[in-house]
Order: structure tokens, then C-alpha cells, then sequence
């Protein structure tokens, strides 16, 4: 981990398949501050303590799933020795150029061996988070009022699916600069699943074993309470949004949960009170045999639909 | 509200749809379970199903889960399967390509045997 690398889970593009509803889903209750609508339909949104312009962008299409996850990085001299890295690394490398996405410097997006698109960049337009004058950076409030639904703080991290999980754990680590913080091994020890942070977050991306490659298991969003998410749950079921689990616990990363899904049916969850982590900290390790408190702790039994029901 | 009968082969259950509410969500409220419930919004493909006989709709499904050729040959999404006369279905759970994906866990026995990780 290093604040001076890759910071954070910056953005994500996910498809729907009708965006009306795909508003009424994120805006009216996850609570996503809608922001801008670009001229190729792309809708981008922001949670309400987000600082920078957009952190998911909906793209309406045939096909639900993620088309990539974009990582700010600390500047732009960062983002060039990155670039470099991965080129030396082996990774193919692709240029977007600024404003391709709106208010986005330049992005850097390569393919990891599980198949999915990761992006870099350095710049993105600073708004504020909306708790007073001067972009909430003077004598800030601590919450702006008129929030809707859920009321998301913010997009938090992204679970994927896909093979080669080893590999991507050696890129995102030895590249990128993550840290490794727990991961699933069999019984001689290949790794299944990975949990990796590039902050002090218990995860800003986690992998599972998965034959198929480029599968979208879930963003995340992040609230502050346990209480906050019983609310949650009650927005779904006066709403009645399809529930998968929860709310409950995991055993990995210790987390507070809920996954639901929108109405093209991506995974979503919101979570609170995983465990602050450090560079000096010892990754947790899982055997398969537990695998079912990992992922829920308190009954301990593996849900099967958590690990198939991908898009 | 009109209802509609379904029958889901091979094991003949019954259960009552009514005329605009979607297959999936109304085998939940009956006591069969026999296809699985996954997103149950058209996105995963895990309650594929092939009708057999009766009239129907669709609403909006991923087409990386129903094909063209899929919809041709009346394989569709439960939970996107709106009856318009009394129907038979049979369950055929993801396709192809998403059941060749080998489990590496094994949640029903207590040996967890892997198979090739």
C-alpha cells in the first residue's frame, strides 16, 4: 500500500439494459447523485462523498456486466511509471485519451488474465461532496441534506470473476503496488480467491476462480452503520429489489453486508465496518474447507447462488 | 386476475401464473422449486428454461445468456416468462458454456473434494 501509487477504485462502467430503470434503481435507491449524460447515452454518477465528478457510468446495452474498473492514481508522473510497468510486466496496453470520458484525463487500460479491463488515470474533475461552500472544503457540514434512498457514501470496490486468479495477484501486487490481504487456498495451496487493497481498506478488489473470464460479480458501496444497513434492506423490500443475501456477516474482510440486484440483474452490495488494514499485516489465509464462513460467516454453509450468479 | 397452469417436466408439479406476472416469481410463491432463482431480472441465466407447450412472452433478457437460436428453439429466462395460455416448461439451468465452468468448491458434501485446482 502506498497513497503515493494507485489510490483507489476510481470508477466503473456497468451495463444495463434499460437505463430508465436502471436510474430509478441507483439514483432513487442506492441514492447515486446523477451528474451528467454524455452524448453516446452513458449516464454518470457520483455518491454523495465522492469528491471527483463520476465514480459508476451506466451504458445501456444487450448484455448486463462490467465493462471496466478505472483506479485514480496519486499524479501524473505515477501514472506514466505504471504505464511503463505494465508494458515491461507484458501487459498489451491501451491510451484513452482525456475526455473520452467526461471531466477524466488520459486513461491507461490493459487486460488482466482473468480477462477483465482495468484502467489507470491520474485526473479527474474535482466537485466537492456537496456539504457547503468552496466544494465542502470550508467549514464543511457533515452530510448534505436531500439524499435519497440508501444514501450510499460511496462506490467502494468491485469482486470479479474469472480464471488465473495467481496471476492477478502477482500483477496487482507486484505491478500496481497492492497488498495482498486474504485469499481462499486449496488444499496445496493454489490460490482461488484473493483479496487485495491498495489503501487501507480490508479490499478495493477482490478475485474468485472462475472458468469463464470477465465476469462481474458485484460493486460495492459503502454506508456507515449496521443500522444503515437494516434501512438498506427495508428501501429493497418496500421496493421489492430481488435480494441474494443478508443483511449478515463475512468472515473475510469482516464485513457488514447486503447484495441485491439491479434491474438487469448485476450484483450489487452494501457493506460497513470491514477492518482498517496495514502494509506490516500478514495476509489472511482461508482454507477451501471453510470456505462457506469466509464468505457468510455466522452459518457457516456455502450459498451456492454467491458463487455461480455472475453477469 | 386470470391464472394461468405450469407444469414443469419431468416431475409434473404444478403451480398457478398469473397473466402478467413473470414464471420464476411465481413458482417462488408456490411450494415447487425446481428451477434455480438467480437475479431473477434477466441477467445471469441460471433459471433458463425451455417451454414446451403454450403461448408466451418475453420481456428484455441478456443476450449473452439467450441467443437468437436460443429464442428460436423457445429457451428463454424464467424469470422473463410471462404465460399467456397454461404452459410446459423444463428447467435447463445456465447454458453450455456456463455449465462447463468446473466447481471448485463443492457445497453439498462434507468432502470438499476439488476437482483439478
Amino acid at each position: 500500500m502506498s497513497f503515493n501509487g494507485v489510490m483507489r477504485p476510481g470508477h466503473c462502467c456497468i451495463r444495463v439494459m434499460d437505463m430508465g430503470e436502471a436510474l430509478e434503481h441507483y439514483v432513487e435507491r442506492l441514492g447515486l447523485l446523477k451528474v451528467h449524460e454524455d452524448k453516446e447515452g452513458r449516464v454518470y454518477l457520483k455518491a454523495w462523498d465522492e469528491h471527483d465528478l463520476f465514480s459508476i457510468v451506466l451504458r445501456e446495452s444487450d448484455s448486463p456486466g462490467m465493462d471496466y474498473m478505472g483506479f485514480k492514481v496519486y499524479d501524473a508522473a505515477e501514472l506514466e511509471r505504471l504505464e511503463t510497468d505494465l508494458r515491461n510486466y507484458g501487459c498489451e496496453v491501451e491510451r484513452i485519451v482525456a475526455g473520452e470520458l467526461k471531466g477524466c484525463g488520459h486513461r491507461v487500460r490493459f487486460q488482466i488474465p482473468s480477462g477483465h479491463q482495468i484502467e489507470l488515470y491520474a485526473d479527474k474533475e474535482y466537485v466537492g461532496n456537496g456539504v457547503g461552500k468552496g466544494l465542502g472544503r470550508r467549514n464543511p457540514h457533515p452530510w448534505p441534506e436531500g439524499l435519497k434512498g440508501m444514501q450510499v457514501n460511496r462506490y467502494d470496490h468491485c469482486l470479479l470473476y474469472g480464471p488465473n486468479v495467481p496471476d492477478n495477484a502477482d500483477l496487482f501486487t507486484n505491478v500496481l503496488g497492492f497488498d495482498l490481504t486474504e485469499r481462499v487456498v486449496a488444499p496445496d495451496d493454489t490460490m482461488l480467491v484473493a483479496f487485495l487493497s491498495c489503501s487501507n481498506k480490508a479490499h478495493d478488489i477482490a478475485f474468485v476462480q472462475h472458468e469463464e473470464p470477465n465476469k462481474f460479480h458485484h460493486a460495492s458501496f459503502l454506508l456507515d452503520s449496521w443500522e444503515e444497513i437494516l434501512k438498506a434492506a427495508d428501501i429493497m423490500g418496500m421496493n421489492d429489489i430481488p435480494i441474494d443475501i443478508g443483511p449478515t456477516r463475512h468472515g473475510i474482510t469482516r464485513g457488514r453486508t447486503i447484495y441485491f440486484f439491479d434491474p438487469s440483474g448485476n450484483r450489487n452490495e452494501v457493506f460497513c465496518g470491514d477492518y482498517t488494514w496495514y502494509p506490516d499485516r500478514e495476509p489472511i489465509t482461508w482454507d477451501t474447507e471453510h470456505l462457506g464462513r469466509a464468505i457468510f460467516y455466522h452459518d457457516g454453509k456455502l450459498n451456492e447462488n454467491f458463487m455461480d450468479v455472475v453477469t | 386476475m386470470r391464472l394461468f397452469s405450469i407444469t414443469i417436466m419431468p416431475s409434473g408439479e404444478k403451480f398457478d401464473c398469473g397473466a402478467s406476472q413473470n414464471v420464476l416469481a411465481a413458482m417462488n410463491k408456490s411450494r415447487c422449486k425446481s428451477v434455480a432463482s438467480g437475479c431473477r431480472r434477466g441477467g445471469c441465466g441460471i433459471c433458463r428454461v425451455e417451454v414446451i407447450d403454450g403461448g408466451y412472452h418475453t420481456l428484455r433478457m441478456s443476450r449473452n445468456q439467450i441467443s437468437e437460436d436460443d429464442e428460436a428453439r423457445d429457451i428463454c429466462l424464467a424469470c422473463r416468462l410471462i404465460p399467456e395460455s397454461d404452459l410446459v416448461i423444463k428447467p435447463i439451468g445456465f447454458s453450455k458454456s456456463r455449465r462447463s465452468n468446473r466447481k471448485w468448491y463443492n457445497s453439498k458434501s462434507s468432502d470438499r473434494t476439488l476437482q483439478g485446482y
